[in-house]
């Protein structure tokens, strides 16, 4: 009796089997092995003789700095420059600079980014202090990065990497990845495997309507105070007495991005706005790339739609993290605008590029915004 | 005697089940993961290729070879024109890019003008596979998109995604397992989709605020919906003018494994033709087989659904209606939503007009079809278990035609009178000739 029972499920089971069996899963023919040697060859075949058509190779013959390369002391002509609220890149420092032609002046603008002249250079090198709490121990500079202004419009050079001597910095096309620790404010541990943009990647955030261009150097993210060589002044009053802006407004008259983690300097709303302009506009905004969403994130927009309240996403994927809207007043957890700025995983963050680390206390700031709406 | 009973009963029962699985199994499909080599055996050249791609002058061909080639990041082609880049083959070349650790696409394409590629496989971006934004013609000819694991939310959201581009060509192309779609489309211009395969997306071809779109001589299976044609305001642009013929459009019953909050997780599994706002549509001469809904013809305004429990609810229904599923706060939301997008954009036109149907083959797919889209099932039992060729909310633009459907003898279509919550719902013959199908507007 039971072998007979044992049959009868045996036979079911393989009826069962065949009728699953003949409908599995397309199949994937696997090829062979790689030849490595011969894709190689036609790979290194193809770019052969070819170099990136600007760029000097090391940041030391460009003769921005006097003295020991590392300290970054600008030699005459180099200008120093600081943001109220700057990009995120992954908790690095950044020392700005631009450079104008010999004899050559920028002319204020209310809005957009400075028209600088031709033949201009802006040189941003990106470091970390190896304790956030003790400076003096020092600092990693990990590369400089240039836009300079040519005849036909504004050129990405090649990221410049800093060797570990700190010694010089080397042009690298292709960009690369550096291991970076440091102790941060609260004293804790942190590590990054830091990412070097190839030069190419730099378009994804420095293009707007098919053409490159600077972010950051805008009046209102300009109009601070820095310290200079001569002594804390505002910046902007600093390059009109250099004479090298001119048309300054009375600086009452003047645009003022409040500084994102300081309270004093505007509205949490303000303060909201200007770090979402500052990390997220330079795509999302029309002529941008991000403009295929519609979710325009400019200090200027006015449209709640546009500024994604309300706004379903429009090609998010995975990115949405399972939430209905851009931005859901009062709900910052329902919002995948927040989500976006918290995951790390490359297929959902935002920005796309430039971070692995999440922005924690940029995350709260916009958690605070979004819940108080 | 008892026991031989017993044992007779038992077997007849086994073999009923036998037979029940054997019957529902024949017709069933099974998504698995694709066979795929150990990551170790694809072939790290990514700084050449970086640089090839970085380095290429106007002009050229970018020839890659043949082999299995793995990836950490993004390749970008940026500011070029008249680029080509060329694989060995479409099952020849294929890059992997299961191990991506920065960039949101496998390749990116970007403000350039004549653009071409072709002969490779791509696969496994962790977010799309090859992305063309800001391109003025562009092709892509012989190029097999796919994501290897089962259908899961966790894949990539699209195969080939151009957006923000004229004139392009997608041809002989094959893309599979897309969570949003596998050919897409989007606030575009000029674009011909023609002779590729697309199976085991969510949208098998997706055509987005986009204009002069010929999509013929395709094969569009096994996905959520075969093609999916749609318009969203606030965009840069809006759907007008597309014509959808000689495609085979069969057996698209596969869940729907989109990310919640998309667009594409709306979507009814078991559809043939989606059609979700646009102007001047015309299909004929299509095979429609096997599809529990072979054609869907609905306006933004009842979007369906909402994210968190999954529940299938036009946002346009009644307060009541929402309650009765329990998602009034959400429904509510985003009326508010649509709403304010009216306001925003005045020129959008939420509903579906000027769409035509002609001389299409159709069928609806077996029961075993329709269990296993499990929307075909709900919406085949609600309406009696009916068929119907053309599935129809009727939203009707309040000054002017929704659709026509010519020779329409035997063309049923399920008006769902969505706007009432249903109650109206019918199933009846298409009127002959073009006429004007919907009356009823919006309260």
């Amino acid at each position: 009796m039971k072998q007979k029972f044992v049959l009868l499920i045996f036979i079911f089971g393989v009826i069962t089997f065949i009728a699953c069996k003949q409908n599995s899963g397309s199949e994937t023919k696997i090829e062979p092995l790689t030849d490595v040697t011969a894709a190689t060859e036609m790979l290194r075949k193809q770019s052969e003789g070819k170099k990136a058509d600007i760029g000097k190779d090391k940041l030391s013959e460009y003769g921005f700095f006097l003295g020991n390369l590392k300290d970054l002391k600008p030699s005459e002509g180099v200008i120093p420059y600081d943001l109220n609220t700057p990009l995120f890149s992954d908790y690095a420092h950044k020392l700005r600079f631009f450079k104008l032609p010999e004899g050559e002046t920028v002319s204020y603008r209310e809005r957009e980014v400075f028209a600088f002249p031709v033949g201009t250079y802006i040189i941003k090198t990106f470091y970390y202090y190896n304790n956030e709490n003790e400076k003096q121990e020092g600092r990693r500079l990990m590369e400089t990065r240039l836009l300079l202004h040519e005849a036909d419009g504004w050129k990405t050079l090649p990221s410049y990497i800093w060797n570990d001597e700190q010694t010089e910095a080397f042009l690298t096309v292709e960009g690369g990845t550096k291991e970076v620790e440091w102790v941060d404010v609260t004293g804790e541990k942190k590590n990054v495997a830091y990412s070097i943009p190839s030069q190419v990647l730099c378009k994804s955030c420095h293009v707007k309507n098919n053409e490159l261009t600077p972010i950051g150097p805008k009046v209102r993210q300009l109009n601070r105070d820095f310290t200079f060589a001569t002594g804390t002044q505002n910046q902007l009053l600093h390059y009109k007495e250099l004479g090298v802006l001119t048309n300054l407004p009375d600086l009452s008259q003047v645009r003022k991005t409040p500084v994102w983690n300081d309270p004093t300097s505007g509205s949490l709303h303000g303060r909201a706005l200007g770090y979402l302009d500052m990390n997220c506009a330079h795509c999302h905004s029309k002529g941008g790339p991000g403009n295929t969403s519609a979710l325009h994130l400019s200090e200027f927009e006015t449209n709640e739609f546009n500024m994604g309240i309300g706004k379903h996403p429009i090609a998010a994927g995975k990115g949405t993290g399972g939430r209905p809207y851009d931005i859901v007043k009062g709900q910052p957890e329902e919002s995948i605008l927040l989500y976006r700025m918290q995951t790390t995983d490359p297929g959902e963050m935002m920005p796309e590029v430039g971070r692995k680390l999440q922005h924690e206390e940029g995350v709260a700031l916009i958690e605070e915004w979004i819940s108080k709406m | 005697m008892k026991k031989t009973f017993k044992f007779i009963v038992i077997s007849v029962v086994l073999l009923l089940m036998a037979i029940g699985v054997w019957w529902f199994a024949a017709d069933y499909q099974v998504y698995e993961d694709r066979p795929q080599k150990s990551l170790d055996e694809y072939v790290d050249l990514e700084q050449d290729f970086q640089k090839l791609f970085q380095l290429a002058n106007d002009g050229e061909t970018i020839e890659l070879p043949a082999g299995h080639f793995k990836f950490s990041k993004a390749l970008i082609l940026d500011g070029k024109s008249n680029i080509t880049i060329k694989g060995a083959g479409m099952d020849k070349t294929i890059l992997s890019f299961r191990d991506q650790k920065e960039g949101a696409e496998g390749i990116r394409v970007a403000n350039g003008s004549n653009i071409t590629l072709e002969g490779f496989t791509i696969q496994d971006a962790i977010g799309d596979n090859i992305k063309a934004i800001y391109i003025d013609t562009l092709t892509f000819r012989r190029i097999k998109t796919e994501w290897t694991a089962r259908p899961n939310t966790e894949l990539g959201a699209y195969g080939l995604y151009p957006v923000i581009c004229k004139n392009v060509l997608i041809e002989h192309c094959e893309a599979s397992r897309g969570s949003d779609s596998g050919l897409y489309v989007g606030q575009s211009e000029n674009i011909i989709i023609r002779n590729n395969r697309t199976y085991e997306n969510v949208c098998g071809i997706n055509v987005e605020n986009s204009g002069n779109v010929a999509i013929y001589n395709n094969e569009t299976f096994h996905n959520t919906s075969g093609i999916t044609i749609l318009d969203i305001p606030g965009l840069t642009r809006y759907t007008e003018n597309i014509r959808v013929y000689d495609n085979k459009i069969y057996d698209n019953t596969l869940f729907n494994f989109a990310p919640p909050g998309n667009v594409a997780a709306s979507t009814l599994s078991g559809t043939g033709i989606m059609i979700w706002a646009g102007k001047d549509i015309s299909i004929y001469n299509n095979e429609i087989l096997n599809n529990p809904f072979p054609t869907m013809i609905v306006s933004f305004l009842s979007s369906y659904k909402e994210t968190k429990n999954k529940e299938f609810v036009p946002i346009a229904a009644s307060e009541q209606a929402r309650m009765k599923v329990g998602i009034k706060e959400e429904a509510s939301l985003r009326e508010d939503a649509i709403n304010e997008k009216y306001e925003t954009d005045k020129k959008y036109n939420p509903y579906s007009v000027g769409i035509s149907l002609k001389n299409n083959t159709w069928s609806f797919g077996s029961l075993r079809k329709k269990i296993q889209s499990k929307d075909g099932a709900l919406m085949a039992l609600g309406l009696g278990g009916k068929n119907a060729h053309v599935w129809y909310d009727g939203v009707a633009n309040p000054n002017g035609s929704t659709f026509c459907i010519e020779n329409a003898n035997d063309i049923k279509v399920a008006h769902l009178d969505i706007l009432n919550d249903y109650s109206d719902a019918v199933i009846k013959v298409a009127a002959e000739k073009c006429e004007v199908v919907a009356k009823v507007q919006m309260k």
